[in-house]
């Protein structure tokens, strides 16, 4: 199995394409010397963050002092909305700039329609860039296995982790000639292992030893005095957050110094469950009391609100384990002036959702808890502050970042530029957030959730559900962020207007698909 | 010298193709079966060439599993005694290959319903079947009845050989067009 140590690390900077520079420069100076002068762009993906348990937005825990930290030389949006409620649509939007709907990333463990594919931030910001690609979440890596073409050097899931309890022979194989397929069938259908929709292995032979491995992972667990629940496990390996981050944050560095444009992706597994912190950050938060919100009639759990303190605790302290290795990030690349010349983003891919018999993001749901996800962009050199209260879409990334560099937005593109990055706050402009797991990703949309946020209302569709088939929800989220008050009755003409913009967008998305 | 002792110990050949064809029966069934279980959370995204690439992965896994089992076996003969298993391979194994293969099926279904079991319980799981296989084994060469039965069965079982060996050299076929 392909595991990078730091060791490996510098060998792989030293020896890889492309000249590097003799060493790191004094700290506080720009490391890049890029011959065309354009900037490098790193963005880092916190999986499973949701805004709304972050300090930086207002959360009464401190939870993210590090990323206020952050904040202080960054653009900060507020409203900033993924496009899907999990891993495949929420990732895809941010990649390939547009939204579910489009790409057709709506399946759990899906991928992009084939021939939207070539569409995606690598192809399109240039092989001026040396473009690198790390995702621990393997949903998120088949996405980047599928721009495999346009990505210089793709690492592995299991890079950087220093602890191996996993089984999977093929885990890693991320750049071989059919790794999509290989994933499918090695990952995910011959063993017991992986996320996957069924708890059935393909194989006799595999899924005996593989869940031997698992049994022995199950009956002598990874708790620890420093983990009192355990490692944090990504449904196929342990790892620790602070090596994680450490490897990743020594290879920005390393990128940094190239001279040559760098365009990094890294995709970071925590804070998604399971929510596992360190002893250290466990209990750190005072008592905390949410509002306790009606039973949804598409939620399967009925967990009561004590549960759901407990679920609060343990989201929070993660958070702020996160948070915290993201702090000793943020100060090794300032030291190594590795952000002069970077744009540096921090986002999330989707969040999670703890109320109305829901837990953590397999859910139809999509209120706001998960889909109102954290965005920084700090700019080259940047020193202040500049905080973005319009509502804002993962979709916005790829035609922001291709103008940063210089590059054409496609048409195609469903996103605009953000605000504070060339672009206006525009009022009348609908974000949407598409959650269609189980409808086929060849036909119309049939089973689907679709919120559609203008300035500060928000309409939530729901189609096709059993019982639960038509029905809109409306929410002035200024008012009433929690979600409580359904307007959709009451506020009649906003409704139908709201509607029939929502069922037309809907229409033309499915239009190719209307065969 | 090495190649007398060998053939004094292993098998012939007449004896060890029905064995195989249990093996390949039950390995390649399993997967079968669960293929189709998959297929409609496949079917969702993945397109028919890509469904039968991932098929064609699982023939080949299969194929190395089946040859891993028989191997398995034939180093059994080469350890015990001859008049334990060698002399009596078409029987035996085949009950030996019914009784560990059937077990983990029957295992893995309860895990489909059950999720993880403890070690403990894997384990004792393990050591069980491995005794009720070598017990039944045993037995099973003494009754002339069951002799004929198992023999019967195992000789019927090639005629899958001429079914799955076929789609594993087209899965091979599909990997190697595949990957170059």
């Amino acid at each position: 199995m392909f595991k990078m140590t730091r060791r490996d690390l510098l060998k792989w900077a030293t020896f890889s394409a492309g000249t590097l520079l003799s060493g790191a420069q004094p700290a506080g100076r720009p490391l890049s010397n890029h011959k065309n002068n354009k900037p490098n762009i790193f963005i880092l993906l916190f999986d499973a963050m949701s805004a709304r348990h972050l300090s930086l937005y207002g959360y009464s825990r401190r939870t993210t002092p590090n990323l206020e930290r952050f904040a202080r030389r960054a653009a900060v949006y507020h409203s900033h909305y993924s496009g899907g409620n999990f891993t495949t649509p929420g990732t895809s939007s941010i990649l390939s700039g547009m939204y579910p709907w489009s790409s057709r990333a709506i399946n759990l463990g899906g991928l992009i329609q084939r021939d939207l594919a070539g569409r995606n931030l690598f192809s399109l910001i240039g092989n001026e860039y040396y473009r690198v690609a790390y995702s621990q979440n393997l949903w998120a890596d088949l996405l980047l296995r599928q721009f495999n073409a346009d990505i210089d050097y793709h690492f592995p899931p299991s890079a950087f982790k220093d602890i191996d309890t996993s089984a999977n022979l093929f885990l890693g194989k991320a750049t071989s000639p059919d790794s999509i397929m290989t994933f499918y069938a090695f990952d995910q259908f011959l063993p017991f292992g992986g996320i996957k929709p069924y708890k059935w292995s393909g194989s006799t032979s595999i899924g005996y030893i593989d869940n031997f491995l698992r049994s022995a992972r199950k009956t002598l667990g990874t708790k620890s005095v420093e983990y009192p629940f355990g490692l944090p496990f990504n449904g196929w390996y342990d790892f620790d957050i602070p090596t994680v981050l450490a490897g990743v944050s020594d290879l920005i560095e390393q990128l940094s110094a190239r001279n040559e444009p760098v365009f990094g992706y890294f995709h970071l597994w925590a804070p998604h469950e399971p929510m596992n912190p360190r002893k250290e950050f466990i209990g750190i938060f005072p008592e905390i009391k949410i509002l306790k919100k009606p039973q949804h009639p598409l939620s399967i759990y009925t967990t009561t609100s004590q549960e759901y303190i407990q679920l609060y605790d343990r989201y929070d302290s993660y958070i702020a384990e996160v948070d915290n290795e993201f702090g000793k990030l943020l100060d090794k690349l300032e030291s190594a002036g590795a952000l002069e010349n970077a744009y540096f983003i921090v986002t999330s891919d989707h969040g999670q959702l703890f109320e109305r018999g829901e837990e953590y993001h397999a859910t139809p749901l999509v209120y706001d808890p998960i889909i109102h996800i954290p965005l920084l962009i700090s700019s080259p050199g940047g020193m202040t502050r500049q905080d973005i209260l319009t509502p804002t879409s993962s979709v916005d990334l790829l035609p922001t970042l291709l103008n940063i560099v210089g590059q054409p937005i496609p048409r195609w593109a469903e996103g605009r530029l953000l605000p504070g990055f060339g672009g206006q706050p525009d009022g009348s402009r609908s974000i949407f957030t598409i959650e269609a797991k189980d409808n086929s990703a060849f036909k119309p949309l049939t089973e689907v959730s679709i919120s559609m946020i203008k300035d500060n209302l928000k309409l939530i569709y729901y189609k096709g559900y059993q019982n639960y088939n038509k029905i809109f929800e409306l929410y002035d989220l200024g008012n009433d962020l929690e979600e409580m008050h359904n307007l959709y009755k009451k506020d009649v003409l906003t409704a139908s207007q709201l509607k029939s913009e929502l069922l037309n967008a809907l229409y033309f998305a499915d239009q190719p698909f209307n065969r | 010298m090495i190649w007398r002792f060998l053939n004094n110990r292993l098998p012939k050949f007449q004896s060890l193709l029905p064995v195989y064809a249990v093996i390949v029966f039950m390995v390649y069934t399993w997967t079968i079966y669960a293929f189709i279980r998959f297929l409609p959370y496949w079917l969702r995204f993945l397109n028919v060439t890509e469904i039968l690439a991932i098929f064609s992965y699982a023939m080949l896994s299969d194929c190395l599993e089946s040859l891993g089992f028989i191997f398995l076996l034939l180093v059994s003969c080469v350890i015990l005694p001859a008049r334990f298993l060698r002399n009596t391979f078409a029987v035996r194994g085949t009950v030996m290959a019914v009784c560990l293969l059937g077990a983990i099926i029957v295992y893995m279904n309860g895990y489909a319903k059950n999720g993880t079991p403890s070690l403990l319980s894997y384990i004792l799981w393990s050591l069980a079947i491995l005794a009720v296989a070598f017990l039944l084994s045993f037995l099973a060469a003494k009754i002339r009845f069951v002799i004929s039965a198992v023999e019967w069965l195992s000789s019927n079982m090639t005629i899958f050989l001429y079914i799955y060996i076929p789609l594993t050299i087209l899965s091979l076929l599909n990997v190697i067009f595949r990957n170059i």
